[in-house]
């Protein structure tokens, strides 16, 4: 229900993209692929992020917007895309 | 099912704090996960590294599975270890050197844990040093008696470098089992190693990881590929 005495934030897939950037920074050396990255940029195999970082980024995420990503959802992120489309769920079961 | 998986973790690599809390680990292990490190002989082990032998053992299952379905997308919670033992004693291996390498992982002295994936049991072995954790999962216990594997300590730490260091460290390996053939590397759509003798597919089951200052193999020799003799394991007929 809408809440008039809350504040909304409305994020668009173009904001969160630019955030995600800053949550995937600190686990890829690829930074020319980091500046470059789109829905269809793989974590490992473009970002060439360690497997050992994916939990890193999902609870950097977490914090970031204030979500919780069940293992449903984790399971989805593999692509920049799929993060995206997570967060964007979460946030909106939030409001 | 065939095939075989392997992890490295490199423990200076990981966030130790972050690694012990329950929102890190309730993205690896599931409760009964959590509660096999009541067991006295595993909780000798920091409980950080316990998340990340989990993890360790997890990735490997995965990287297994993936060879049979290049769809699969790793969440490690649905990876379900059914039960984990410690070492009974000493490894016998030589640590602390830059390079070390075998042709068997023998139970006593590793952690032992089998792993269930839908219907599929899979059995890992994994060596906890001071330093790394080092897992191989294969479908079939008595495959650790031949699963050859390697383990080496690198200067450079960037993607790039590790994987080009970790195939030199295997066809090195090969070179000396297999003298005087045209061996390459290529990719598989599910991402493993598949090795070439004179652009003959070899059937070998190739399994890498690196992680931080570590890169380690580990393969399996097609069956019909025999030895003459125990003692003829480091070259192939």
């Amino acid at each position: 229900m809408f809440d008039p005495l809350k504040i909304y934030t409305i994020m668009t897939r173009q904001d969160v993209l630019s955030e995600l950037k800053k949550v995937l920074a600190p686990y890829t050396e690829n930074k020319a692929a980091l500046n470059e990255i789109n829905d269809q940029t793989d974590l490992i195999k473009d970002l060439r992020i360690n497997s050992s970082n994916l939990v890193d980024i999902i609870i950097d995420t977490e914090s970031r917007y204030n979500i919780e990503i069940d293992t449903d959802a984790a399971e989805r992120i593999s692509n920049v895309g799929a993060c995206i489309d997570v967060i964007m769920a979460k946030m909106e079961q939030k409001v | 099912m065939t095939g075989i998986g392997n992890d490295i973790v490199a423990l200076n690599a990981i966030n130790a704090r972050r690694a012990g809390t329950k929102q890190f680990y309730s993205h690896v292990l599931s409760s009964g996960e959590v509660d096999f490190y009541g067991n006295s002989a595993i909780a000798s082990m920091p409980f950080e590294n316990y998340v990340w032998l989990m993890w360790s053992v997890k990735e490997a299952a995965y990287k297994l599975l993936r060879q049979h379905d290049e769809t699969l997308l790793f969440a490690p919670v649905r990876i379900n270890i059914k039960a984990v033992q410690a070492p009974l004693g000493h490894s016998g291996f030589n640590f602390g050197r830059d390079t070390i390498e075998n042709c068997t992982l023998p139970c006593h002295g590793c952690y032992c844990s089998e792993v269930i994936s839908d219907t599929q049991t899979l059995y890992a072995r994994s060596i906890a040093y001071s330093t790394y954790i080092f897992t191989v999962v294969v479908a079939d216990v008595q495959m650790f008696n031949h699963v050859y594997w390697g383990i080496r300590s690198i200067a450079a730490t960037d993607h790039t470098c590790q994987s080009a260091e970790v195939r030199s460290f295997f066809l090195h390996r090969l070179t000396s089992m297999l003298p005087g053939a045209q061996l390459t590397l290529f990719k598989a759509p599910s991402g493993a190693p598949i090795l070439m003798k004179d652009d003959i597919e070899t059937g070998f089951r190739i399994s890498f990881s690196h992680h931080h200052q570590f890169i380690a193999y580990s393969f399996l020799i097609p069956s019909e590929r025999s030895y003459s003799s125990p003692g003829d394991r480091n070259v192939i007929r």
